[in-house]
């Protein structure tokens, strides 16, 4: 699990953010996760919890956005989408499985909503 | 009270981000290079430090840094290649971080060596999201593991650009497709190096070692 680790910095770069903009309350935060990383959900809800008991961002919900990733193929040079299930795929247009990973290392906290 | 929305678009892991490049600049300055070794557990990653100890050129001045909790390298193997086997205290953590692995490299005398080994926490989802400020990243897969394996973890295979295949002697007793599993890698990854190798059998080890050296080399 390596959640909690992950969950501390996410925790971090809220309350710095709130702080400077002089927040009184942190009312939601949105996460975008892509679909090579690993986090999930549940943990982060419930370590968030933990971490935040008593802080300005008690309470805070928060929204994980999970953007497909984007495969290029070498050989045509078409692009799909994929998520963890198809990853290994051929591609659609020309069967060749020498794709590059374009997208899916998305990993930041995108936007947080104050009062 | 009005709710108002601030765009932040920051890497969480930005303050890891920020450690390790401190790392790499350390490491860069002493010409020491830095392979962080990660896998499965019972993958045979600490077979393979061994294993590479015992082969590397004598005049390769080496450090083991042991963060995997499961496995413990010999440190008398270590000093008899001329150097030092640290255990880094973990606290339950499924990865090393470089906060922590700075804190172990403190105690190293990093400008008189030339290879520093560290050895990852076994598991192969939370390592790949930590850089060390490492040179090279590498993979011990075990044939034992079954060859989907790269699909299960397909930002592992991504992040890391050698594979040392391990166990090929137990090949007759498993079902595993070494060509199957080739494929699945260098279509996450056509970079990667994969040898081919058995520590217990002392087979395929040559050609990493031969590798390794000349990485070594251009480090310094
Ligand atoms: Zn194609």
């Amino acid at each position: 699990m390596h959640e909690l680790p992950v969950v501390r910095s996410i925790f971090e770069i809220v309350i710095e953010h709130a702080r400077v903009n002089s927040a009184v309350r942190v009312v939601k935060i949105n996460l975008r996760i892509g679909a090579l990383t690993d986090l999930v959900d549940q943990w982060v809800e419930r370590y968030f919890e933990m971490l935040a008991q008593g802080s300005i961002a008690q309470g805070a919900k928060i929204e994980i956005e999970r953007p497909p990733g984007l495969m290029r193929c070498r050989q045509c040079d078409a692009q799909w989408n994929y998520d963890r299930q198809s990853i290994g795929a051929p591609c659609p247009q020309c069967g060749s499985r020498e794709s590059a990973i374009v997208t899916g290392r998305e990993y930041t906290v995108e936007s947080i909503a104050i009062e | 009270m009005t709710v108002k929305v601030i765009d932040l678009r920051e890497p969480i892991l930005k303050q890891n981000v920020a450690d390790a490049q401190q790392l790499a600049a350390r490491f860069a300055r002493s010409g020491v290079f830095v392979l962080n070794l990660m896998s499965s557990p019972g993958a045979g990653k600490t077979s393979l430090v061994v294993q590479t100890l015992k082969r590397l050129p004598a005049q390769i001045r080496t450090a083991v840094i042991e963060g995997d909790v499961t496995s413990k390298i010999d440190a008398e193997r270590v000093e008899a290649a001329g150097g030092r086997a640290l255990q880094i205290n973990t606290h339950g953590a499924c990865h090393l971080d470089a906060a922590m692995l700075g804190r172990a490299v403190d105690q190293l005398e990093l400008d008189e060596l030339d290879l520093l080994i560290v050895e990852n926490v076994g598991n192969l989802v939370c390592p790949a999201e930590f850089q060390l400020g490492e040179n090279c990243r590498g993979m011990v897969l075990s044939v034992a593991e079954g060859h989907d394996k790269p699909l299960k973890y397909p930002l592992m295979f991504t992040q890391t650009e050698v594979l040392a295949l391990n166990k090929i002697d137990l090949l007759p007793y498993t079902d595993f497709d070494v060509s199957a599993c080739r494929e699945a890698v260098l279509a996450l990854n056509p970079k990667m190096e994969i040898f081919e190798l058995s520590c217990r059998k002392q087979q395929g080890l040559e050609l990493w070692i031969e590798w390794l050296t000349q990485r070594i080399k251009s480090a310094s």
